[in-house]
């Protein structure tokens, strides 16, 4: 043990794809959603 | 013609902008003594948190000029802000997690700023819920202000809870204490989630307002609906 955090790269990894996936899937949403037609109540 | 709207050019520039932090973050900038290549999470766990607080505080600014002005397109904003920073909150939580875990040798622990975050998370969250649940669109839009208000007392404890209370969490950190290229790289990021966001609130203003029309247009007679 000497205090340096190594070989833990898989972390950060995962951290970015989280994060792109997230923002994707959220931007993604927003432009299908905005494309739709609103519900018309009957 | 499809008429310009401005998010768009914000989105393109966002972007542009959010590929190039990317880049500096996972590539050039440098890694840190102890933490090593683990310090990159920061530049996205920490623009992350920032960006979450800013629309929060956002969607309580919209909600309070809802209230003292009765405007509807507030009451969009509202619900714009509020998603967006569910999604950013959600992505703060998962990112400090996997932080967390290399560092602290835990995904998760019950500490005032990490409770804290998970309670204003919740809370918003209800927001949303409830109003998904009123379908009054009066009745929902003054119930989801007096809420988010009331949720928005969470906001500033999330940002002090490591300054007043003894936490795992590390402090704020300032300019004077990380590498400049460590800084501008983090400063790039944040400048990339914000634009990010203004875009995202922009384009579901626009969602909610499709609705908000659609909920009280007047129905159509008989001849155009036969």
């Amino acid at each position: 043990m000497n205090g340096i955090i190594e070989g833990q790269t898989i972390f950060v990894v995962a951290a970015y794809v989280v994060t792109w996936l997230t923002l994707g899937g959220y931007a993604a949403s927003l432009l299908i959603r905005g494309n739709k037609r609103p519900p018309e109540d009957s | 013609m499809k008429s310009f709207k401005w998010e768009n050019a914000v989105g393109v520039f966002a972007l542009l902008l959010f590929a190039v932090a990317q880049y500096m973050a996972l590539f050039t900038a440098p890694a840190e003594r102890h933490m090593s290549e683990v310090v990159r999470i920061l530049f996205v766990h920490v623009p992350a948190a920032w960006i979450a607080l800013v629309t929060f505080t956002l969607a309580f600014i919209g909600a309070t000029g809802f209230l003292i002005t009765g405007r509807r397109g507030l009451d969009w904003f509202v619900e714009a802000s509020t998603e967006v920073g569910v999604v950013m909150t959600t992505l703060l939580i998962t990112l400090g997690s996997l932080f967390a875990k290399p560092t602290w040798n835990v995904w998760w622990v019950w500490e005032p700023r990490l409770t804290s975050t998970a309670t204003m998370l919740l809370s918003f969250v209800g927001i949303l819920v409830l109003r998904s649940t009123v379908r009054d669109a009066d009745r929902r839009a003054v119930f989801s202000a007096a809420a988010t208000i009331l949720s928005f007392v969470n906001v500033p404890i999330v940002y002090f809870s490591v300054r007043w209370w003894v936490t795992v969490h590390q402090i704020q950190s300032s300019p004077a204490t990380v590498d400049p290229d460590m800084v501008f790289v983090l400063r790039a990021n944040a400048f990339a989630f914000l634009f990010i966001a203004i875009w995202m609130i922009a384009k579901r203003w626009r969602i909610a307002k499709m609705r908000g029309l659609a909920e009280t247009a007047p129905p159509l007679p008989p001849e155009v609906t036969a």
